[in-house]
């Protein structure tokens, strides 16, 4: 039974200064989302800038979806109760608060962070040590419907140009590492989505490695093959004509 | 002890008794609803909540002498909708874990007082 008891209220957003700090990370004031309740935000981010360049670590701003299939993880500052109360060292955590989703339907708990398992909306909820709920937030998880390729060679730029084909050299054994992150009505999709990166003629060009979702194509022979990313139930598929 | 004294005080307890107040009635309000398409709405006769999807509300019981009585709430299947309290005071949120239905007891000093239907229907798929 639930039993209605006072509670002090948690007050103030801690400042996004203060949680950079606190992360080492460099946020900005439009990085969170407020909580339904008001009692605070929510901050997502993605463990590898891989298929979640956009929102890699703690994300400039709160995705409008994140992709099926994918990973993530969202965490919770509290407002405090003394105006702009700013706790360097002090998590949501320290406090005993804990996010997770409030059923595994749509999104569950898995070994890398949150799991985006089916497509609807999800709410995340921030609770107390007492199980009491804090805050919570809605995200709507959404089916893929391309993925956009990039290159992974230029890590200067923020927003890298898409590739639609691949031109390599045999003779000077060029080797280029791309990248894909999932789109649903050409806006993008957040989340850690695992991709599979294949060559359709390993004759021709070859996936080296594929380590941290960057998939390292290289050349072997004069002739054409087919890049091909899968994830989120989708394949894209990117033309590669290695000259001599 | 005289029979006259033993009358008196019983006549005292009882009108002591008869004074400490007594359940009068519970106000509901609803807090926060999903964001659409998803249900969610709480009535003294219905809470519908989606799958997944939380909504909140404010109950809070009164006894007669218009004074908040201790409030509870529970689940008779928690494995359908859950029922937690919220950080702020009188708040309580409805969990929609499975599609199913079940009911809500609202209890004030410990007694039942009132019953919500609870109906838990899937999410409208997304286009």
């Amino acid at each position: 039974m639930i039993s209605l008891t006072t509670r002090t209220p948690l007050l103030a957003l801690v400042t996004l200064a203060a949680a950079a700090l606190a992360t080492g990370c460099s946020l900005n004031d439009s990085g969170y989302k407020p909580g339904e309740l008001g009692n605070g935000g929510f901050y997502f981010s993605c463990d590898d800038a891989v298929a979640c360049s956009r929102y890699s670590n703690d994300a400039s701003k709160f995705p409008e979806a994140v992709s099926v299939g994918s990973t993530f993880a969202v965490r919770f500052v509290p407002k405090t109760n003394s105006g702009l109360d700013i706790h360097f060292n002090e998590s949501a955590v320290d406090r005993g608060i804990t996010v997770g989703p409030i059923s595994e339907v749509y999104v569950s708990r898995g070994a890398k962070g949150l799991a985006a398992v089916k497509t609807g909306y999800a709410t995340l909820a921030s609770r107390d040590a007492t199980g009491a709920l804090v805050d919570y937030v809605v995200v709507r998880i959404a089916k893929p419907d391309a993925l956009v390729v990039y290159s992974a060679d230029d890590t200067t730029t923020s927003t890298p140009a898409h590739v639609d084909s691949i031109s390599l050299s045999a003779s000077a054994g060029d080797r280029h590492s791309y990248r894909a992150f999932a789109q649903q009505n050409k806006s993008d999709l957040a989340g850690s989505l695992q991709i599979e990166w294949t060559s359709s003629d390993a004759a021709v060009a070859t996936v080296e490695s594929t380590t941290d979702g960057k998939a390292t194509v290289v050349a072997k022979s004069a002739g054409t093959a087919t890049l091909m990313a899968t994830g989120g139930t989708f394949t894209q598929s990117i033309p590669i004509t290695v000259s001599q | 002890m005289s029979a006259r004294y033993l009358a008196v005080v019983a006549a005292t307890a009882a009108l002591l008794a008869g004074c400490a107040p007594d359940y009068d009635h519970t106000e509901l309000s609803i807090g926060k609803a999903p964001p659409k398409p998803l249900a969610g709405s709480v009535s003294y006769a219905r809470v519908h909540v989606s799958v997944g999807a939380v909504v909140t509300a404010r109950i809070v019981s009164y006894d007669d002498d218009h004074k908040e009585m201790a409030a509870g709430l529970r689940s008779k299947d928690p494995d359908i909708v859950e029922v937690t309290g919220v950080v702020n005071p009188g708040d309580y949120a409805f969990l929609g874990l499975r599609p199913g239905q079940t009911e809500i007891e609202v209890l004030a000093d410990g007694h039942l007082v009132l019953i919500l239907t609870a109906v838990v229907t899937e999410q409208p798929p997304l286009p």
